[in-house]
């Protein structure tokens, strides 16, 4: 089974990747924030990561930035998921090495596909 | 009809008509299942009577049970619709799997028309948004449900509005101790000065919230006339039994959302009107205005 890190401060959010992706038999885990992100990805290598932007003590950017920075990780998929539509967090995002970029609210639909773009069923 | 009879009647109604008796140690079984299944609404039942009761009386803590037990029910039929409507578009896209395919169905031989594909295509878009849809009015539920603490039930409020609605300029109020106005309880974003205190009953916004019902702008407008921001997109009331305890103001929506609200938000917001409230109030922090709703 495809192992995903939903990276999110918000339980409701978290609970939301969950529900959408567990349905199509993904094991899902998660970190609340950057720092945690970049640890629990050093130490179980998931699939893939899906990344907030906005989170407390490092945020989504930062962290990518680090996961990139790692060789053992660095190959990972990450999805950047953010309430951010803006031009300039889309192309920070890109030019830190995200693979894709959702918009909240999440359209399950829309992240089921991505993620099946990228890591298969 | 014999005593051996009843358990086999009952067991062929709970499988869903199966043609086929259940009969024996199966049947046997199954009306074990029914009776204890009957005993456990009894006393579902019973227990709902007894903390009515109690909350009538005055009892604060009987009250918060009460509305926590309506909350808990209110979760568990949105995570049955959720099942129905997962297993409808499993279906759903198990037959557009097939038909990708070509694989014929069974027993028919047939390949469908490329009408037959896109309106099927169409079914399979229509479920899952519903799904969608679901799954979001479950997971507030369900966030609103477990909220052990004031902070805990204002933080699910506002993970709502930005998770699922869309939106990061807001308030949420409450009741202040006058019980007179509601007092900003959290917020997102600058609000407008004659906003930071709402007196029910007085001024538009004031009357509309004691009306308890909720009031969203169209694309292009707002709620208070004003042209330049912040200004009021959508006001929820926030009400239980006893009367309005709080209510939510939205200022703006993310550029995602193109200036509009969709059908599911106010779905949402239906489900703050009340939960929330029951939410806030469980936790303790409800108060209410008498006879406002």
């Amino acid at each position: 089974m495809k192992r995903i890190l939903v990276v999110d401060d918000s339980k409701m959010a978290q609970l939301t990747s969950q529900m959408i992706l567990k349905g199509h038999s993904y094991d899902v885990f998660f970190a609340s924030d950057g720092r945690e992100a970049v640890e629990k990805a050093l130490a179980t290598g998931p699939d893939l990561i899906l990344m907030d932007l906005v989170m407390p003590k490092m945020d989504g950017l930062e962290a990518l930035r680090a996961i990139r920075s790692i060789d053992s990780i660095r190959d990972v998929p990450i999805i950047v998921v953010s309430t951010r539509s803006e031009a300039e967090h889309l192309e920070k995002s890109y030019e830190l090495g995200c693979n894709d970029y959702i918009v909240k609210p999440v359209d399950g639909v829309e992240l089921l596909a991505k993620v099946r773009s990228l890591i298969g069923e | 009809m014999s005593e051996h009879d009843e358990p086999t009647r009952r067991g062929r109604d709970a499988v869903g008509g199966h043609s086929e008796p259940v009969t024996g140690r199966t049947g046997e079984y199954l009306a074990q299942i029914l009776e204890e299944n009957k005993r456990l609404r009894a006393l579902i039942v019973r227990s709902e009577i007894d903390l009515r009761r109690a909350a009538d009386r005055g009892d604060r803590v009987a009250a918060a049970e009460y509305e926590n037990m309506k909350l808990r029910e209110k979760v568990a039929f949105l995570r049955d619709q959720l099942r129905h409507e997962s297993a409808r578009a499993e279906a759903a896209q198990y037959e557009l799997a097939r038909i990708r395919t070509g694989e014929p169905r069974i027993g028919s031989g047939s390949v469908p028309s490329p009408e037959g594909v896109q309106a099927l295509l169409r079914h399979v878009a229509e479920v899952e948004s519903h799904n969608m849809h679901l799954t979001h009015l479950y997971i507030a539920s369900y966030r609103l449900h477990t909220a052990q603490s004031r902070k805990e039930a204002l933080s699910a409020i506002s993970e709502t509005l930005v998770n699922l609605v869309g939106t990061e300029h807001f308030a949420v109020y409450e009741l202040g101790g006058g019980g007179d106005a509601l007092e900003v309880a959290s917020s997102v974003g600058t609000l407008p000065a004659d906003l930071a205190t709402i007196r029910i009953g007085v001024g538009p916004i004031g009357e509309a919230v004691a009306l308890g019902k909720v009031f969203v702008a169209g694309a292009g407008e707002t709620l208070d006339g004003r042209s330049e921001p912040p200004a009021l997109k959508a006001l929820i009331p926030l009400t239980h039994a006893q009367g309005v305890a709080g209510a939510i103001a939205i200022f703006d929506l993310l550029p995602q959302k193109n200036g509009a609200f969709e059908d599911s938000d106010l779905e949402l917001f239906d489900l703050l009107a009340t939960d929330a409230a029951r939410a806030l109030r469980c936790a303790g922090a409800g108060r209410s205005a008498p006879g406002t709703n």
